[in-house]
């Protein structure tokens, strides 16, 4: 978990204990208030209260799984998520490809750039976590 | 395989059921073709009733089919009798169909090995 350190808040450094930080510990990631609160997430993962998803907790959720969020991953989430909204359902790998397709790249394969950009086995499941979309169900 | 859908969107579970078997076939490489039959047909229009209640739409399978071509699932078939009953035209359904006749449907599920409906 990450911690602000104390001058952001105004407040003594001391009263954040041993867990503050100093400035030279923070990563890129932006200070956001909402990286220093752990969202709550069922024991898959996934975000209890999809309604409190944003960029910055994609970030956050991505960093549990050793993952860094670039341009290009932040493009997939946001498009997983246009899938979600146009069809109520969570994407599986196979649609999610082809819809990158369509959307995105015509010419490159992506399925392959999905794994490549999200791992290997079933890159849709991660896409949703990170994406804060329900677990697809039908997702082998 | 052959998945027959008979029920309005909003009459129990039974679209939204039979709709799950299709993804999951497809998630298992199998491209089930469907057939609208009946008030079946009233899922293939994509204008939801808004629940004056909640203020929502509820949640239907009209969206979620038409996702099924981006699941290789492309075969739709859709009973002629049930679309003119229903004073419906082709081309206002949400997913292009094969309008059949009753005699034709009648040969298409002799043809098929695997009907499921609900």
């Amino acid at each position: 978990m990450k911690v602000l350190h104390a001058y952001a808040w105004n407040i003594p450094k001391w009263s954040l204990g041993f867990k503050a930080m100093t400035k030279a510990d923070s990563t890129s990631s932006p200070p956001v208030l909402s990286s220093i609160i752990e969202p709550h997430l069922d024991p898959e993962g996934y975000l209890l209260d999809l309604s409190l998803w944003n960029e910055a907790i994609a970030h956050q959720l991505a960093q549990r799984e050793n993952i860094q969020l670039t341009s290009k991953h932040m493009q997939i989430l946001h498009l997983a998520r246009k899938f979600q909204q146009a069809y109520e359902v969570s994407p599986a790998t196979r649609p999610l490809a082809k819809y990158i397709q369509i959307h995105l790249s015509p010419e490159v394969s992506a399925s392959i750039y999905l794994m490549q950009l999200f791992g290997g086995e079933a890159p849709a499941k991660r896409v949703c976590r990170l994406a804060g979309l329900p677990k697809p169900t039908n997702c082998l | 395989m052959l998945l027959i859908q008979r029920h309005a969107p909003y009459q129990g579970q039974k679209a939204k059921s039979l709709l799950d078997i299709a993804l999951v076939a497809a998630a298992f490489e199998h491209q089930p073709a469907m057939l609208f039959l009946g008030d079946g047909v009233y899922q293939l229009l994509t204008s939801k009733k808004l629940d004056t209640l909640s203020g929502f739409y509820p949640k239907g399978v009209q969206s979620t089919l038409t996702a099924l071509p981006l699941y290789d699932i492309d075969t739709f078939y859709v009973d002629a009798e049930a679309l003119n009953a229903r004073q419906l035209a082709p081309d206002a359904l949400s997913l292009p169909v094969t309008l059949l006749e009753p005699q034709q449907i009648r040969q298409l599920v002799r043809d098929t090995s695997w009907v499921i409906t609900l």
